[in-house]
């Protein structure tokens, strides 16, 4: 696994078959077990896997699970969700040598920073060392901010390699070793921190002449059991190989590892998904009337005795520069007395497809369970792509449709399709209004307390229609 | 590439008069009634009723025939154009667990006698009809409970006797397996096909709240497999209220060469103290079978589980007589396996048929043949989903083997682990026969030519009855009675003669012919260059 880990650290080795390296060395050890000698201390090092309050992603703890396992040391994983009493008690219940969390989510760059004060505050800074991971984290906001407001060690780990080698040098050390952890990054350029100022609710330069389409029904519908060719054409090829899947290689090189690797590996999944029904998959959409306020999308009544009213609200923030961007500028104003109209999805793989990546995990099939979850992940996200294509049929927007699914991909469309948590709507906590309009239980999503959706391959969006409407930062 | 057609009730087959049915469906949505099961529970029949035989509520087409006419007469006075009669249970499963399974023509004939009769009294205003309920038992031939055979001899009995009480249409609902509903549909085609009437025949599939049907079929699927069947109407029913079936009735209507009918449930059941309650009232249940109605073209409509006189009403009172207008189609050729369709003609790609899983192509999978080592013969069939085929060519044929038998076993394995469709590769009828009897999607046949000329003893009229039963597509060679053709006009001369016959003889339409002109092919396990898809 040494070997696997350098040729992967290299980039000579592609993920799925680091994978599978882990596989063959977790039977092996099964097997070679029982003659084995029982060291006095068993095991090189213990560590504690969890991921943060609040986060329900667990392919990138579990991938570090697998590869430290492999490794020899003792990983106690317990889990999504982990609150800092959490991990602190089974941290000691276990008496671990190192600290694990993980986290997907923006947010969860800030729990972890929590989470690390209250280390701090309960005097446990110095007890055991951390190591933080996760797609949103950078090396220098932990090695810079959380490492300067932290007494004890914490050290950022971008995959599990390195998790690793962080590991066995913190043992190491531990055990009395003359050896140094690498160095910490220094941050080069000064953040610069805005003051709070009143909020500006000021519209943008966006048009106010576009046409309002017409929806063909007002309110919610459920759809459950899209064909899974329906929305394979949108598949998001690179994303699920290069970024679900790990495959590398550069312009030819990667051609061929897609025809060689990706591409069939895909079909073969393909092929499981059907015949095993992991996928069960299931959209709310609907159409609602509404005007903008300010900063404020007002979804109004669109039957019943409060017709024309105001049903719920949704603030977005705006862009404090360029041009001072807001979701709700791509809608009528109330002040024009136009009602505009709005589309909402929540789309999902269905629980079918969690329990199927769980059960892989659970078998020690490390290598599927990793492609299912990102094949999974990307069939999400087909799925709500092609549906924002119906929605722009519906609503007889679908003329500048790009053809190929790169055009579409690249937002060749018009309007736009912006997820809660991303840099356009980072508030997670507006899907509350969203699922109270769609009312997802119809296909077994619900809203956790943390504002995520349940099950993980599950997606929301708000749909605008207005041409001028494409992905911005708000911050 | 699609071709734009239009959607409608088919008219009469050739040589029978239009049923009055027939007429209405094509010009106006036609209501039938709502739930039966309920209604004779509350009813409360006893056990004499049953005679003994608690639950089999079929037993009551001759021990309390009021009673069900009873029921009959409530739908007909909420306004049912017609009514299904009491036989979903008339069949060899459902009787079977009674020990009565020798009863199934007496007690579906009972049925349809007792709705005609309730129909004839209430035709004073407007025509009513009878719907010969065929239910699905609750034996899946895919899954192995029983066979194809067993399943469509009893079916024919039901089909004979509903045929006999009077019915004008026979509903063969609620299917689960599309094996299980070939065989249906395949039992009532024979007997309607033995009578000088128009009768119609519609096949209802179920979609389970997951999407597909219970083994997995998408609903494009179970259109590709069933239509060519010759069935008037395709629709849906049971497991769901109609919010669960919009999408795939929008599949049926963009794609649906026939009528298109809707039968949902009352919504999806709570369950409550009383158990399980249907949540829609009559007149939600009416907007949506109306809106659907408008939306979609529905030719055919009522209601499953949970459905009462109360909802027929309101959907009667909604529809009244909405006229019904052809709708344009985009119809795809291609096939079909337990799960998805596969269109002949590819986007961006020639269609690529895996040849490992034949006998004479690939030794691997001889040698796995050979050793009856099944489950290496599906692991080859999954190397060539993994390379990227889009249909699998399964051939068997071995000197000294039993192929029936040798298909069977490898057809039934393929129908559930393998997602592509099937084309079933062999010279031998009875070999085609028994894959075919085992594979629930619509497979293609490889193949037909004129070796032995195309006289009555020939293999072509032999293999032809099979392709026509279950509705398959099917590939010519180049081959005539002066052997392979070599030259390019011998070639083009037999395609024409090939087509030319399946088109007027056995009625196959051209998009559902693939001619091989048997070029020597540039890759080994494609068609690439030696075949055109017409």
């Amino acid at each position: 696994m040494k070997i696997v880990g350098e040729l992967f650290g290299k980039g000579e080795m592609q993920l799925p078959f680091v994978l599978q390296s882990a596989e063959v060395m977790k039977n092996a050890v099964a097997l070679l077990e029982p003659f084995m000698e029982k060291s006095e201390n068993s095991g090189r090092g213990k560590i504690l896997l969890a991921t943060v309050k609040g986060d329900v992603h667990d392919i990138g703890k579990n991938l570090v699970d697998i590869i430290l396992t492999n490794n020899g040391y003792t990983v106690i994983n317990i889990g999504i969700k982990q609150t800092i009493n959490q991990i602190i008690d089974a941290a000691q219940e276990h008496d671990v040598d190192v600290i694990g969390m993980s986290g997907l989510l923006v947010k969860s760059t800030v729990i972890m920073k929590e989470n690390l004060e209250e280390l701090i505050s309960r005097g446990l800074a110095q007890r055991w060392p951390v190591i933080l991971g996760g797609a949103a984290l950078t090396r220098t906001y932990v090695e810079n901010d959380l490492a300067q407001m932290f007494p004890g060690v914490v050290r950022y780990a971008k995959d599990a390699f390195e998790g690793l080698a962080l590991m066995d040098t913190l043992i190491a050390q531990k055990r009395g070793e003359n050896v140094e952890l690498p160095p910490l990054k220094q941050r080069r350029t000064k953040i610069v921190t805005h003051e709070d100022r009143d909020v500006d609710t000021r519209r943008s330069d966006v048009s106010t002449e576009n046409e309002i389409p017409n929806p063909p029904f007002w309110g919610v519908r459920t759809v459950k059991g899209i064909a899974l060719a329906d929305y394979l054409g949108s598949l998001d090829e690179r994303a699920l190989f290069v970024g679900q899947w790990g495959l590398k290689g550069v312009r030819d090189e990667y051609q061929s590892v897609v025809e060689t690797i990706g591409r069939p590996r895909l079909r073969t999944l393909l092929n499981e998904i059907q015949s095993n029904n992991w996928v069960n998959a299931g959209v709310v959409y609907g159409y609602f009337p509404c005007y903008s306020e300010g900063n404020d999308l007002v979804i109004l009544h669109h039957e019943g005795p409060d017709k024309g009213k105001e049903r719920t609200r949704f603030t977005f923030p705006r862009q404090s520069r360029d041009r001072r961007l807001c979701i709700s500028d791509f809608f009528a104003a109330k002040t024009t007395g136009k009602t505009d109209v709005v589309a909402f999805h929540i789309v999902t793989m269905g629980q079918s497809v969690s329990d199927a990546t769980a059960l892989l995990f659970g078998e020690n099939r490390y290598r599927e369970y990793m492609e299912l979850h990102g094949l999974s992940v990307q069939l999400t996200e087909a799925l709500a792509e092609h549906w924002h294509a119906r929605i722009r049929q519906d609503l007889g927007i679908s003329k500048e449709d790009g053809d190929s699914i790169e055009e579409i991909l690249d937002q060749g469309y018009q309007g736009s399709r912006y997820s809660f948590g991303y840099p356009a709507c980072p508030d997670l906590e507006q899907q509350v209004q969203l699922c109270e309009l769609l009312k997802p239980e119809s296909i077994g999503v619900e809203l956790s307390e943390e504002f995520q959706l349940h099950p993980e391959q599950s997606t929301s969006a708000i749909i605008v229609h207005h041409p001028e409407a494409k992905y911005f930062n708000a911050n | 590439m699609s071709e734009v057609k239009s959607g409608h009730v088919p008219s009469a087959p050739h040589g029978k008069s239009a049923s009055s049915l027939r007429t209405a469906l094509s010009q106006r949505v036609v209501v039938a009634d709502g739930a039966m099961g309920t209604m004779i529970q509350a009813r409360n029949p006893s056990m004499e009723d049953f005679q003994q035989l608690e639950g089999c509520n079929e037993i009551l087409n001759v021990t309390r025939p009021d009673l069900i006419a009873d029921i009959h007469r409530q739908y007909f006075q909420a306004g049912s154009d017609a009514v299904e009669t009491n036989t979903f249970g008339a069949n060899f499963a459902n009787l079977a667990e009674y020990g009565i399974e020798s009863r199934i023509y007496e007690l579906a004939r009972a049925g349809a006698e007792i709705a005609k009769n309730v129909a004839s009294e209430f035709s004073y205003d407007k025509e009513r009809w009878v719907i010969g309920s065929i239910g699905p038992g609750t034996k899946l031939p895919t899954l192995g409970h029983t066979t194809y055979e067993i399943l469509k001899n009893a079916y024919r009995e039901a089909s004979r006797g509903l045929i006999d009480g009077g019915a004008d249409a026979l509903l063969i609902e609620t299917t689960q397996d599309l094996l299980q509903a070939k065989a249906a549909v395949n039992a009532a085609r024979i007997e309607i096909d033995n009578q000088a009437r128009d009768i119609l025949l519609i096949a209802q599939v179920t979609v389970e709240t997951t999407g597909t049907m219970l083994l997995g079929s998408e609903i494009g699927a179970a259109l590709n497999a069933l239509a060519p069947l010759r069935v008037d109407l395709i629709g849906l029913n049971c497991a769901t209220g109609p919010a669960e079936m919009s999408e795939h009735l929008r599949a049926l209507s963009k794609n649906s060469s026939i009528g298109i009918s809707c039968m949902p449930n009352a919504g999806l059941p709570i369950l409550g103290k009383n158990g399980a309650e249907y949540p829609l009232g009559p007149q939600e249940l009416a907007a949506a079978l109306m809106q659907y109605t408008k939306e979609y073209g529905l030719n055919l409509i009522g209601g499953c589980c949970g459905s009462t006189p109360e909802h027929i009403a309101a959907i009667v009172s909604e529809v009244k007589n909405l006229e019904t207008s052809s709708r344009k189609i985009s119809a795809d050729a291609g096939a079909s396996s337990l799960y998805q369709f596969v269109p002949f003609r590819q986007d961006k790609t020639y269609l690529a048929i895996g040849e490992r899983t034949n006998a004479n192509g690939s030794k691997a999978f001889r040698d796995a043949l050979l050793a009856e080592d099944w489950e290496r013969c599906v692991d080859i069939a999954k190397d060539q989903i993994r390379d990227g085929a889009h249909m699998l060519d399964l051939s068997v044929d071995y000197v000294g083997r039993d192929g029936a038998r040798d298909i069977s076993e490898i057809a039934s394995r393929f129908a559930t682990a393998v997602t592509l469709p099937i084309v079933l590769d062999s010279t031998e009828p009875g070999v085609i026969k028994a894959g075919l009897e085992k594979l629930g999607g619509r497979c293609v046949i490889n193949s037909v030519n004129y070796e032995d000329g195309d006289g009555p003893d020939s293999r072509f009229h032999r293999i032809m009855p099979l392709v026509k039963e279950h509705g398959a597509a099917v590939i010519g060679l180049t081959i005539d009675e002066e052997g392979q053709a070599r030259t390019t006009e011998w070639k083009v001369r037999i395609a024409k003669r090939l087509i030319a016959d399946l088109n007027n003889v056995w009625d196959i339409p051209t998009c559902d012919i693939i001619i091989d002109c048997l070029t020597f092919s540039d890759c080994y396990w494609t068609r690439r260059d030696s075949t055109r898809w017409y």
